[in-house]
């Protein structure tokens, strides 16, 4: 896909490198021309034919004096294995695994040798792939004879040289040529004609991707995704067709509509921010938003919403001014041709990708556009929690204006917390809450479906969901209490977790005491809880002791662990007034 | 006369004037018709008239008149 209306400020000269086991010299033209579209105003230098080692080992190497910024080494798997493609049945397993193993070796050796000369370079590395047609298809998997697990150690080799050598980035052209497929990626006329492995339809794909890799290593471009809402997170048009009536969910396409909310989802899982930005009634695009079963994306993953009848332009410059962006951050993605053209021609800054007009074909250009706009080569922490991060930024911003007690922010949260039991519903949410949840999680047990499914059925155990929303909107299903039966009278706190994303308001205090209120009402006289440490749930380890529970002996042998008791029938945990709690009845059971 | 579209790729090729090129221009008249510019030249000529040369036209095809009547036979065939 071309990043129509991408402007950059300026371009960066850059000095890139080309050495290859093959004819790569009608590569650079194509590639210069796919670096410019990304800002980057390359120079090549390209090493004679078979010049890999030399220029690599020798220390007077014109590659060296020409300091270049980025090397791109590509190494053909058909002139690497070539000895195992001519005669694949005069080698087992053992010969093969070793001519994998010396060739991944050797080319380790050449990059490290030759980061010494040029430590400030990038060294854009690439996997391999053998044709799909050999003289062992058939055999292959169904006899000893194979030659699929040359590429697999290869690449795998490769893998572990990129994890641990910053400055080396691998480029996935295994995946290029079965994205182009061998037949389009392979030219025979000029591989006999000018020993060149691609066809120029693989150069261009190649082009992107190594764009793409070289780009990322640079440092991201964009962060923030703007989506519209009709006609491309749904099909139909909520203000005219109802919610009942759009296109969202498993039948026909609007499977479509799922798998592309789903990937938006993967991205923002990357660190990619999304936000909204429609023409709409916000009651009613709301509405679908919050509550229509089929949404994979709920308003707790948009890190800004705009929905109104104002110009698109003006909105976009109010989402980058509240997430603290440059419009130059901004992809805007839109169904309709005259939104696109208008937010281009007004805000030049922003990228405005050409879009398919039909669904089928959105997540293929999502995930083609994110390569380009949003690639990444490693993931940090802070990718995955960003979206989170800049909503409760944004939201504290607003408040620290207004507020000036702790109870005061509380008040203003204007927090609702519904409370319910576990069903088939929540019971999925539940098990990866405690999967996943670290901090605020006093005894870190892990659970699966399944498990909490049997629990939420037992006699002998409670499972309980807190919703929480604020006057922000949802935050989704938060926190989790399962209490198990020790006896009659005593109940045990088996698990206790709050998504980080609410610790700090006192919701605890309003979830516990709700639920000893219920417990009391079954019966229960004592209620135990424990804490067990872990490197992560520090923030929880007064919990306890704060909700009014007493230290009780330690069991022999429980490690760190701490217990804690609350009588039931003379105590109770008071719940804090900013807080409205709303008890759900049961639905469906689990 | 010679296709403009084929004189118009041979020109932005090779940085030539349209003007000058004939049938007769060639690799052995043209400085940067060499074994590359050659291939790349090819390559663009089959995109844009949508056809495809075997390996023996792709050696051969070295002058501007013989790609011409190489695609008039491709035309006609």
């Amino acid at each position: 896909m071309k990043l129509a209306g991408s402007q950059m400020h300026s371009s960066v000269p850059l000095r890139m490198a080309l050495l290859s086991s093959c004819t790569v010299q009608l590569f650079p033209e194509l590639l210069k021309q796919e670096l410019g579209a990304a800002g980057f105003d390359a120079e090549f230098w390209v090493a004679g034919f078979d010049q890999v080692r030399q220029q690599l080992l020798d220390p007077g190497s014109e590659l060296f004096a020409n300091r270049p910024d980025a090397v791109l080494l590509y190494l053909d798997g058909e002139d690497l294995f070539r000895d195992c493609l001519a005669n694949p049945f005069a080698f087992d397993d053992a010969a093969k695994l070793n001519i994998v193993a010396a060739r991944a070796a050797e080319l380790r050796q050449l990059v490290s040798a030759a980061r010494r000369h040029l430590p400030e370079t990038a060294f854009l590395l690439n996997t391999i792939a053998l044709p799909p047609l050999t003289p062992l298809t058939g055999l292959e998997y169904n006899s000893e004879y194979s030659l699929y697990d040359i590429s697999y150690e290869y690449n795998r080799a490769l893998s572990a040289l990129a994890r641990e050598t910053h400055a080396v980035i691998v480029v996935d052209a295994a995946a290029v040529m079965a994205w182009v497929g061998y037949r389009q990626w392979h030219d025979s006329r000029l591989w006999y004609l000018a020993r060149s492995r691609w066809s120029r339809a693989a150069m261009r794909e190649l082009a992107v991707r190594y764009t793409a890799a070289f780009a990322a290593w640079c440092g991201p471009a964009r962060k923030c995704i703007v989506l519209d809402l009709d006609h491309m997170l749904w099909g139909g048009i909520v203000g005219e067709d109802g919610a009942e009536s759009l296109q969202l969910g498993e039948e026909g396409v609007g499977l479509a509509f799922v798998e592309f909310q789903q990937e938006l989802l993967n991205l923002s899982r990357k660190g990619i921010l999304l936000t909204i930005c429609s023409k709409n009634n916000p009651d009613d695009a709301l509405a679908v938003i919050r509550s229509h079963p089929s949404m994979r994306l709920r308003e707790e993953n948009f890190a800004s919403i705009r929905i109104n009848w104002a110009d698109k332009a003006t909105n976009l410059r109010s989402i980058a001014e509240e997430l603290d962006l440059g419009l130059d951050s901004l992809v805007f993605i839109d169904d309709n041709p005259a939104e696109r053209a208008l937010v281009s021609q007004a805000l030049p800054q922003v990228l405005v990708p050409a879009w398919p007009s039909d669904p089928a074909e959105y997540k293929f250009a999502l995930l083609g556009l994110a390569m380009q706009a949003f690639p990444k080569l490693r993931l940090a922490e802070e990718d995955r929690s960003r979206a989170a991060m800049y909503r409760t930024q944004a939201a504290r911003r607003t408040l620290e204006a207004q507020t000036c007690t702790l109870e005061d922010y509380y008040g203003a949260l204007q927090m609702v917390a519904r409370i319910g039991r576990a069903d088939a519903f929540t019971v999925p949410r539940i098990a990866q809450l405690t999967q996943k949840t670290n901090q605020f999680n006093l005894t870190a047990r892990r659970y699966t479906e399944a498990e909490i499914a049997a629990l939420a059925v037992s006699s002998e155990a409670l499972v309980l969901w807190l919703e929480l929303a604020d006057r922000f909107g949802p935050n989704g299903l938060v926190g989790v209490l399962i209490f198990r039966k020790e006896s009659m009278a005593l109940w045990r706190i088996d698990t206790f977790l709050l998504s980080c994303r609410v610790i700090g308001r006192t919701v605890e205090r309003a979830f516990l005491s709700h639920a000893c209120a219920l417990l009391r009402s079954l019966g229960i006289a004592r209620l135990v809880g424990e804490y067990r440490p872990t490197p992560r749930n520090g923030v929880a380890a007064s919990q306890y002791a704060s909700l009014g529970f007493s230290a009780v002996p330690q069991p022999v042998g429980r490690g760190d662990t701490t217990c804690w008791e609350l009588d039931l029938t003379r105590q109770s945990v008071p719940a804090p007034e900013w807080i409205e709690i709303v008890p759900v009845a049961e639905t469906v059971h689990a | 006369m010679l296709n403009p579209h084929l004189v118009e790729i041979v020109a932005r090729n090779f940085g030539l004037e349209p003007a000058q090129i004939t049938p007769a221009t060639n690799a052995d008249t043209v400085p940067q018709w060499d074994s590359v510019g050659h291939l790349k030249l090819i390559l663009d000529i089959e995109e844009s008239f949508a056809v495809r040369f075997s390996s023996a036209e792709v050696g051969e095809l070295t002058s501007v008149g013989g790609i011409q009547i190489a695609l008039q036979r491709r035309a006609e065939g």
